[in-house]
């Protein structure tokens, strides 16, 4: 309340240069990537099991669809985890402003999910469940789960990214958890884990690029567009996060190689993320 | 940066901006499906606030109002209750309209009512949030080829927002007039008193004057002036508009406890200065309860408290100072009358104490603060009167 | 559409609350007093919290701001509330500063319903003062999500002594409130320099 109100105004400014930051300290994601299926994987990787095809999959949530029973082959002791809805969302950056694209957002969230559900399909140690549906009272609580675990991953990624020495324990120590409210969706959905998977997309027109242009031509720095993906895995009898992992990439003068529209940058992007699973470059998880 | 690179710069810069506006105009199908989508998750999050009014008596009665109204559009437009003190209401493409608990608080009955939410559903009528979308991109470029304009050619940069302004207010002029008469035909074809609307106009102006704001960035943003609102709503009514129904008990019955929130929130504000133009000025106490006479005590203190000069009053401060031993003497009168007219009501016994207790009358304070934690018993709440009771008690006795 | 412009930037920074993130946190010692010598008051954050300061205002939090905070902030009776366009008085009581901190939050437009769960008289560094529970939710296009806090304030002749502790409904507040308490018996006005 009272502090959020004074922390405002210096927040909005530093937010800008979070984003320089960020590019400067980002590798922006590379394109063209290869097909997923071409992609090294984790060692523990199964013959890649025919997840559903794209059209039983209902595009704006790519995990609900998912076949409950375990696949062919997946081994006893799988833990057993459920893909919320991916909230992913393209936004176009003209000479009039943003404006949030609907197809390109559905079109991005269908190739984001089912390149993590690819994945985790691919993974030994899970097995991919359904969502199950809630109503009322327990739809709503499970939503606000999901806004706090924005709030708690982002920050966890936040402060490893940016909170220097006095952070980096937490990085061998990550201890973040959004407690045993999420519970009740575990035993709906008989499931161990929840894996949540979202980001923004910013894509400039040529308009916008030529005012960025513009703006650098006069000594001004502007922001472009860019990708930011995070993703995190929680347990759901707990509520800790037992693996969390974010990507950005900046686009500069309309160069980026981040397009989640495209299927083969979308699977590049979850194949990074789960490089050295569950070890990434922020965080060193214990093994599932 | 040498001139003739800078020339060559702003010119290139012409040709692109013209080229980027042409080539970002979206289809029809495309532009509807963008406000759609985002207007869809705006709704979304809103309903999974805490800032819609719970009332659900509230919101079927304002329903039912729009229904009667917009007879075709039953099940397409949504109304609901807004939970904010501020004289607003906003309709979004996909139907809903959000009136403001601030905007029933100013209202006196049903007809004004209707002249508001026959407004708001014009607005989705008419397409008016496509049609300004489409608009404002064209704006933004003519913004965008004006600032260019200025920045290469000397125009000073002042005049852009100017340029830009007046192409965006011209153009909302018509939709705000459109919608006007929308309003005002289907409120008088289902039967409405027709001057709803001009006395729902002219008590917004009357605000804005007593709250110096200028048209702009307050009500409706980009609406026309609201003096000439006025005007056109009372022109629709013709010399001798056609009286109607304004079930004035009803209206205030259904929407007692969103005026009252909307009088807590703005007293919770610290707004004296528009408690007391809402409550005396407008005279809108008479249309609450009588314990509501605290409000306009509290308004009297809290204009009389303020510290810092509102830099837009233009009184001397000898003039200033006068009303603030004025303000404070009325403070107290309406206190009184408030304990006189509602005995059991609890907070003015406290800020009565409280006044007597910094002008010294300290055993008067001690015996309206005992009252006043009689009446509020909940230490939570009555915290501060029980330790003024505790050192009061202590000091008389010495 | 500016609105948009502004979440989605925020998206892409990854962090809603940035400022804290970015600057430079220390690792607070067991025992570790901190001094803010210009504003006149120390007190012990949480051993192995992170603290940080910025002008008058120094803030602790274990696991970043946005999951949990206690902030201090001294602030001169001229423009003390400037969100109300008010001063505070070296006279003004508990009571009334509580009111205006309640009024300068309800004015804030991006928190939602800010309600007082509680308003009860205090002692800050042994000085009389005020205690407020207040919840709200932060806005409705970052999640809607429930946020509680507790302030506690003082006057004294300079200025007004705020300390504050806030954090998400959703466990973290419970968990962490004992912990406030702790460090908040540390809090001391000391003389300034």
């Amino acid at each position: 309340m009272y502090s959020q109100f004074r922390l405002r105004l210096p927040a909005v400014a530093v937010l800008y240069l979070c984003v320089t930051i960020s590019a400067a300290q980002e590798q922006p994601v590379e394109a063209p990537a290869p097909p997923v299926e071409e992609t090294a994987v984790a060692p523990q990787v199964a013959p890649v099991p025919e997840t559903a095809p794209e059209a039983t999959i209902p595009v704006e949530t790519p995990a609900v669809e998912v076949a409950t029973p375990a696949p062919e082959g997946t081994p006893a002791g799988a833990k057993r985890i459920v893909m919320l809805p991916v909230e992913f969302t393209v936004y176009q950056k003209s000479v009039a402003g943003i404006e949030a694209v609907p197809d390109w957002t559905e079109t991005a969230t269908f190739s984001l999910g089912d390149a993590a559900i690819k994945m985790l399909s691919q993974d030994q140690r899970f097995q991919v469940v359904s969502v199950p549906q809630f109503e009322g009272e327990t739809k709503n609580l499970l939503r606000e789960h999901v806004e706090f675990f924005k709030i708690v991953g982002n920050t966890a990624l936040s402060m490893a990214q940016y909170g220097g020495k006095a952070i980096a324990e937490k990085s061998t120590n990550f201890e973040y958890t959004l407690r045993d409210g999420l519970a009740f969706h575990g035993e709906a959905a008989d499931a161990d884990y929840a894996f949540i998977l979202g980001g923004t997309q910013v894509t400039q027109t040529g308009g916008s690029v030529f005012m960025q242009f513009l703006a650098a031509a006069g000594g001004y720095a502007t922001a472009g567009g860019g990708t930011y993906v995070m993703a995190g895995i929680v347990d759901l009898r707990t509520g800790r996060i037992v693996w969390l992992n974010s990507r950005a990439g900046t686009q500069v003068f309309g160069m980026t190689g981040s397009d989640i529209r495209q299927p083969a940058t979308a699977a590049e992007v979850v194949t990074r993320m789960f490089e050295g699973f569950p070890e990434n470059k922020f965080f060193k998880f214990p093994a599932f | 940066m040498r001139p003739v690179r800078l020339a060559a710069i702003r010119i290139l810069a012409l040709v692109f901006a013209s080229q980027a506006g042409v080539s970002g105009a979206l289809e029809e199908g495309e532009q509807r499906e963008r406000i759609e989508f985002e207007t869809k998750k705006f709704e979304e999050q809103i309903e999974n606030s805490a800032i819609l009014f719970d009332d659900p008596e509230l919101n079927a009665y304002l329903q039912e109002v729009t229904d009667r109204m917009f007879p075709e559009m039953v099940g397409k437009l949504r109304v609901r209750t807004f939970r904010d003190p501020e004289f607003n209401a906003f309709a979004v493409a996909t139907g809903g309209i959000y009136f403001h608990t601030g905007t029933l608080l100013r209202l006196d009955d049903e007809a004004q009512l209707a002249s508001g939410l026959g407004h708001e559903g014009t607005h989705v009528t008419a397409d008016h949030m496509y049609r300004h979308v489409k608009t404002a991109k064209s704006a933004s470029v003519i913004t965008l080829l004006a600032g260019l304009t200025a920045a290469g050619f000397g125009i000073p940069s002042d005049l852009i927002s100017i340029i830009s302004y007046s192409s965006m207010a011209g153009f909302s002029r018509t939709f705000e007039r459109e919608s006007d008469f929308g309003g005002f035909e289907r409120m008088i074809a289902v039967g409405y008193d027709a001057r709803g609307g001009a006395e729902a106009f002219a008590r917004l102006e009357r605000e804005l004057k007593a709250r110096h704001i200028e048209q702009g960035p307050y009500f409706f943003a980009s609406h026309p002036n609201v003096k000439d609102r006025v005007d056109t709503l009372t022109e629709f009514g013709g010399v001798a508009p056609r009286p109607g129904e304004r079930y004035v008990e009803r209206y205030r019955a259904v929407t007692l406890h969103a005026r009252q929130n909307a009088i807590e929130q703005i007293h919770r504000s610290g707004n004296g200065k528009l408690l007391i133009f809402l409550l005396e000025g407008e005279g809108l106490l008479k249309t609450l309860p009588p314990e509501s006479h605290f409000y306009l005590a509290e308004g009297f203190r809290l204009r009389a408290e303020k510290a810092r000069r509102d830099p837009k009053d233009k009184r001397s401060e000898q003039e200033i100072e006068a009303q603030r031993s004025a303000d404070a003497a009325r403070s107290i009168e309406e206190y009184e009358k408030t304990i006189a007219g509602s005995p059991d009501f609890a907070p003015p016994w406290q800020a009565l104490a409280l006044h007597l207790y910094r002008g010294g009358n300290k055993p008067r304070a001690l015996e309206l603060f005992r009252r006043y934690v009689e009446l509020e018993p909940d230490p939570k709440v009555s915290g501060y009167a029980r330790q003024y009771i505790e050192s009061l008690s202590k000091e008389l006795e010495q | 559409m500016n609105r948009n412009a502004g979440r989605a930037i925020a998206l892409l920074a990854g962090i809603a609350f940035a400022m804290p993130a970015l600057a430079a946190w220390k690792v607070v010692a067991e025992g570790e007093t901190y001094r803010h010598e210009k504003s006149g008051y120390s007190i012990q954050y949480p051993a192995g919290w992170r603290w940080i300061k910025f002008g008058d205002v120094s803030l602790a939090t274990r696991d970043g701001a946005p999951i949990q905070m206690i902030l201090v902030d001294f602030r001169k009776h001229k423009k003390a509330f400037r969100t109300l366009n008010q001063d505070s008085t070296p006279a003004m009581m508990p009571q009334e500063l509580a009111e205006r901190v309640v009024a300068e939050a309800t004015k804030e437009r991006s928190l939602q319903n800010v309600e007082v769960l509680s308003d009860e008289p205090a002692t800050l560094a042994g000085r009389p003062g005020f205690r407020l529970l207040v919840a709200y939710r932060s806005a409705v296009d970052a999640g809607s999500v429930r946020y509680r806090e507790i302030v506690l304030g003082a006057n004294s002749p300079q200025g007004i002594f705020i300390i504050s502790y806030r954090a998400p409904v959703l466990h973290y507040f419970e968990r962490d409130v004992a912990t406030f308490e702790k460090s908040l018996a540390t809090f001391a006005i000391v003389d300034k320099k």
